[in-house]
């Protein structure tokens, strides 16, 4: 192969692989702006707490999704393991209630917190529409992971693709460093 | 997803099958069961629930005639019998999040016995497509319902009556003429409780029937209207129990371009099903039901009863 082809080769794969890396990039929505809320009303800057953590799962929680209720203790068990890590995990409310309608403060059987998130912005902003959607961001605010917690709804079984544990674990030994995804078997999220 | 009456045999499929879906419905938690992902507006068996990708299913059904409604809508017993046995397979597939389609193909046995006759046939009956587009799920919103759009058609694929060569036209299976149905769904999801209500208006094509040794007869037909009503009950263990209750009316045919008032369609069927969901692939489905074998609840058709069962296989 003569140099100036194989220059025009390299040539091509760099725009490609810039492109790529732009799309990636592009794909990630920006945090900055969106404040969550703790039980008792005080506020949470999502960006500032992205930060302050290697990654950081986001999970949309339903009160009343099924699928949600049996995924609470394998979710609290894959925070157990990875928390150590440097892995947060936020469970986000961003369903809209009724007035008399106070969602719970913990995500039932676990010690797991739940944010609100008024308004359902933060579902909005990152697309979310099912319930234990999960989206993993690293400290840059960069999405890395976007999709359920297992390939089950709501009949665990021992032989779950434990999809978002094994995008944590490969993000954690650096070496899957690609934006992937799979499907959320959730409820649809109650936003109107 | 929508399936018509067979004038010549137990109609009410929609019904029943739909009956068959309240299923789907079903999901819970601790506190509060939530009928958020099956849906309950099934009117196939194989209706794709929220994340199932494909379904397949058989469903068996068994109807017994003991009478039928006149012209005028007067309820009458029959002096024979006319029992039905169907096993039917749907297929679906999801299109799109929203937007899914399926197909199901009937076949039927059917006995008579009149006068002495006993009769018996079976064949494939008319296949039906369906598809469905939801614009808004039921447990969507906090106060809106759930919102979609029903299409579908049915193939003569059956024998028609005239077309039968049994004495007591037992191996009649379809209709004999295509048909187009367009609908909506409005369903909404609380808690426990799911309801749901259906509409639909399906225009079947005019037909040319040639009876033996007679001039062959045209026929049109006026819309026919189907309003279908479920409500259910969501227990803890996913279980789904529920109502349901369906009118169908169409006008007056036209028989070779006159307007022939004994023709107009009516019937009424009142139900019960329910759902056990196996693991999140399986779930069987089941109904009882009956027509309303009073006067003005029917016209121009069988009144019976029966049951059905469904079993289907989803995958996510």
């Amino acid at each position: 192969m003569s140099p100036p082809v194989l220059s025009r080769i390299l040539a091509a794969a760099s725009v490609t692989v810039a492109l790529t890396a732009w799309a990636a990039e592009s794909q990630a929505p920006s945090l900055a702006d969106i404040t969550l809320e703790k039980a008792g009303g005080e506020a949470v800057p999502l960006q500032k707490l992205v930060a302050a953590h290697r990654l950081t799962v986001i999970v949309f929680f339903s009160e009343t999704c099924p699928c949600f209720a049996v995924h609470g203790e394998r979710l609290r068990d894959l925070a157990r393991e990875l928390s150590p890590k440097g892995v947060d995990f936020v469970v986000v409310d961003s369903e809209r209630h009724a007035a008399d309608d106070a969602p719970p403060a913990t995500v039932h059987g676990t010690e797991l917190a739940i944010l609100r998130d008024p308004g359902g912005r933060l579902a909005r902003r990152l697309g979310a529409q099912y319930a234990t959607e999960s989206f993993v961001f690293d400290t840059g605010g960069r999405l890395r992971y976007r999709g359920g917690i297992d390939d089950q709804r709501k009949y665990l079984g021992p032989n779950a693709k434990t999809h978002l544990r094994d995008a944590l674990v490969h993000l954690l030994e650096n070496d899957a460093p690609a934006y992937v995804t799979a499907k959320a078997l959730g409820c649809a999220l109650r936003l109107m | 997803m929508i399936r018509r009456s067979r004038r010549s045999r137990s109609p009410k499929a929609a019904v029943l099958v739909a009956a068959l879906m309240i299923a789907a419905l079903a999901r819970q938690r601790q506190a509060s069961a939530q009928a958020c992902c099956a849906g309950g507006t099934v009117v196939t068996p194989a209706r794709l629930a929220l994340h199932e990708d494909w379904a397949l299913g058989l469903q068996m059904r068994a109807r017994s005639n003991p009478g039928s409604y006149g012209a005028d809508g007067q309820y009458q017993a029959s002096g024979g019998v006319e029992q039905v046995f169907e096993q039917d397979v749907a297929a679906s597939a999801r299109i799109t999040d929203k937007a899914q389609a399926g197909i199901m193909v009937p076949m039927l046995q059917t006995h008579r016995s009149a006068s002495g006759l006993n009769d018996w046939g079976s064949g494939i009956g008319d296949l039906s497509l369906t598809a469905r587009y939801d614009f808004l799920l039921p447990a969507q919103s906090l106060y809106w319902p759930g919102f979609g759009l029903l299409v579908s058609s049915t193939l003569p694929t059956g024998t028609p009556p005239d077309k039968a060569t049994h004495a007591l036209a037992a191996d009649a299976t379809g209709e004999g003429t295509y048909d187009l149905t367009f609908g909506i769904n409005v369903d909404k999801s609380f808690e426990h409780v799911y309801a749901a209500v259906s509409g639909w208006a399906t225009h079947r094509f005019a037909r040319t029937v040639s009876p033996p040794g007679a001039m062959p007869i045209s026929e049109s037909f006026a819309l026919r209207w189907t309003l279908l009503a479920v409500a259910s009950y969501v227990f803890d263990n996913e279980a789904a129990l529920g109502v349901q209750v369906s009118t169908m009316n169409e006008g007056v045919a036209t028989i070779n371009g006159v307007s022939e008032p004994s023709t107009r369609l009516r019937s009424t069927t009142v139900g019960l099903a329910g759902v056990i969901p196996v693991r999140d692939n399986w779930r069987i489905q089941g109904t009882l039901f009956t027509d309303v074998m009073l006067a003005s609840f029917g016209r121009n058709e069988p009144a019976g009863y029966g049951l059905t069962a469904a079993f289907v296989r989803v995958w996510l």
